[in-house]
């Protein structure tokens, strides 16, 4: 297998794809950012933004809908113009990510404020889930284009959840109304996230050549980690109970963590797929967490679950021994 | 395997169309081929058959804990752990078996020791329980010898680690131990930063060696980032407390100098120059809203302007680095080899 650029260059020249082997300046150009950068700059930018949110904060009273709305979108159309001045400093690209932090929260927090309507939650999740995919197209910015997809995909979930069947007051409310809209509410939810990572796999060479994997790639990250992770706002019950009352809930509700985990083992399939391999440790993880969740969430006596548990381990050790032998030459 | 960013980078320059790209990424083993992803899942089912199997005797012991007598529970999770030993045994690491039977053995050695405290009511503590645990565990990590193996080993003894510098209070008789010796909170917390960086120093020592195989850098990076972990959390503790004992951060300094030092003669990895500076912008973050007290517009937007500028900073000279160094981010960590 080729291992280098210049060995790659060389085969596509013999093979006629292209006429000249030779690396253009272009592509000596500065390597990319690793994960552990990227990292730091987004926990930095995000508490930076969260500390001028908390300005805006002080700054207008819940009878500033307007101008917090107008201030948001100032500074996500500040963000923007610093993104394009600068695309690959340091300085500028931190400092515009945490305006467009502060932007959004300030832009969504404004729309909300303008428009109490009876399912104001879901019509903050559509703004929401607008907002970020235009800042998808729109910010020049791997880590922002990643962290869009990913929220846009969150506000997908979050407007067919309460768009359909759960209340709008509070935030994770604890009841499901009726389990089946809630599962239908899953299956509008993730399922076509999962379509469309999957029609993302399948065309990379066509929006590779297109030249739209500045966009499409960021944009899959995003894809893959909400479809890991944020399958867990579409689960009928409260997560996390505040106040030292939470309950296990048993019995019919662990068909939710159940889904998410193999949501997340299609992640993992898309993240392996696109040679994302930090990405699929990711998943992995989630999908473990998802089994403990279902595990605690199932009903039934301890020892059917040992016993369940116990059958599976054998069954998927047996699965991968009959891979094995079937990959060996 | 060639980066999917180099791909793009060649894609662009030379205007590769539809047909060339997909030639590229199969030359490159861009795409994963049928084989490819029948090792993949196998991989994939084998690790969640080790744990399911784990995880069901250990349950299957407390499902059935009034019906068994004390041999009895005994009986079925010695077992289950001579079963791993002997499967080890059988097909010894490198073979994937081998390996992940030990993984199972180490697992089982630790709900038999839990076992036994509950069984004869010891009185030990649950720090006794991960220290004995990591000392039973050693001989798989060895026998191992492999990343996952020494990985699954240290998340053991940090587990101990946490819980007696980072756990236990004053009522206890080793903190009582520790405050006769003047140690407080931030110092105990310099113990386990001190430990796992050192780890982090053998291992990347043993690369090179015969025994490379038991240090992949995934391992190292992982000790090095339990490391600055704890040294964050001393720091932190200590810039924020009022009757501090103000040696934590002076020695993490030094530690953390030490650390960037030896990083910036070996040029050979930039993560644990982006550790110290990730932990020291953390602290001082911490110190600076600790002594403004946030109450106001202006301490706001001064922790903003602060946070954005050393990251910023931060930013461009560990870039600078990678740029200049021979680093290769795509080294795959020997576990998932």
């Amino acid at each position: 297998m080729i291992a280098t650029a210049a060995q790659l260059l060389e085969e596509l020249q013999a093979r006629g794809a292209i006429a000249d082997a030779r690396t253009p300046a272009a592509a000596r150009a500065p390597r990319e950012r690793p994960w552990y950068v990227g990292l730091l700059l987004g926990i930095a930018g995000w508490i930076a933004g969260a500390c001028l949110l908390l300005v805006l904060a002080l700054t207008f009273t819940s009878h500033d809908g307007p101008l917090v709305l107008a201030v948001g979108i100032a500074l996500i159309v500040a963000a923007w113009v610093l993104f394009r001045a600068d695309r690959d400093g340091a300085f500028v690209p931190q400092l515009a990510l945490c305006l467009s932090v502060a932007g959004q929260f300030a832009t969504l927090l404004g729309l909300g404020q303008v428009a109490h309507g009876s399912h104001e939650v879901a019509g903050i999740a559509l703004a929401a889930l607008v907002l970020q995919a235009g800042l998808v197209y729109a910010m020049p910015n791997r880590l922002h284009r990643a962290m869009s997809a990913l929220f846009a995909a969150a506000a997908w979930a979050v407007l067919v959840r309460y768009g359909l069947w759960d209340r709008s007051e509070g935030v994770a409310v604890g009841s499901a109304r009726s389990p089946g809209l809630a599962f239908l509410g899953w299956a509008l939810a993730w399922p076509p996230i999962a379509a469309l990572l999957y029609y993302i796999v399948r065309e990379e060479p066509r929006w590779m050549a297109a030249g739209r994997a500045a966009i499409v790639r960021p944009a899959a990250t995003g894809l893959i980690v909400a479809l890991a992770l944020a399958t867990l706002l579409s689960e009928p019950f409260a997560l996390f109970e505040w106040g030292g009352s939470a309950t296990i809930r048993s019995g019919w509700l662990a068909i939710w963590p159940f889904l998410s985990v193999f949501a997340a083992l299609g992640a993992l399939a898309a993240a392996f797929a696109l040679g994302e391999r930090g990405l699929a440790g990711a998943c992995v993880a989630c999908a473990l967490a998802h089994l403990s969740h279902f595990y605690y969430a199932m009903g039934g006596t301890l020892l059917v679950k040992s016993l369940a548990l116990l059958a599976l381990g054998v069954a998927l050790l047996a699965a991968a021994r009959v891979l094995r032998r079937g990959s060996a030459p | 395997m060639l980066k999917r960013s180099t791909l793009d980078e060649i894609v662009r320059d030379h205007r590769l169309g539809e047909a060339a790209v997909s030639m590229a990424l199969d030359l490159s083993g861009g795409r994963p081929g049928a084989d490819a992803w029948r090792a993949f899942a196998a991989r994939l089912l084998g690790a969640a058959g080790v744990a399911g199997l784990g995880a069901g005797a250990i349950f299957f012991v407390a499902a059935n804990w009034r019906d068994f007598a004390v041999l009895g529970r005994f009986g079925v999770l010695e077992g289950f752990f001579a079963a791993s030993v002997a499967a080890a045994l059988w097909r010894p690491p490198p073979h994937a078996a081998g390996r992940a039977a030990l993984a199972l053995a180490t697992l089982l050695a630790g709900a038999l020791l839990a076992l036994f405290g509950q069984a004869y009511q010891t009185g030990a503590d649950v720090y006794e329980l991960f220290v004995a645990w990591a000392v039973l565990a050693l001989p798989f990590a060895l026998a191992g010898g492999s990343g996952a193996s020494w990985a699954i080993w240290w998340g053991i003894v940090n587990v101990a680690l946490a819980l007696v510098f980072g756990w236990i209070g004053p009522e206890h008789v080793l903190w009582r131990i520790f405050a006769r010796w003047g140690a407080d909170r931030p110092m105990l917390l310099l113990v386990p930063c001190a430990v796992n960086l050192a780890a982090a120093a053998g291992f990347a020592a043993l690369r090179g060696t015969r025994f490379g195989s038991h240090a992949p850098r995934g391992l190292t990076r992982m000790l090095a980032a339990l490391g600055f972990l704890y040294g964050t959390a001393a720091g932190i503790a200590e810039s924020v407390s009022e009757g501090a004992s103000h040696v934590a951060i002076p020695a993490f300094a030094a530690v953390s100098a030490a650390v960037a030092v030896a990083a910036l003669r070996a040029r050979r990895d930039v993560f644990p120059l982006a550790l110290v500076i990730g932990s020291w912008i953390a602290v001082s973050t911490a110190f600076l809203a600790h002594a403004m007290h946030l109450h106001d517009i202006g301490t706001l937007l001064a922790i903003a302007a602060w946070l954005v500028g050393t990251s910023s900073a931060a930013a461009y000279v560990l870039m600078r680095w990678v740029r200049h160094w021979d680093v290769d981010e795509d080294e795959l960590p020997e576990a998932a080899a």
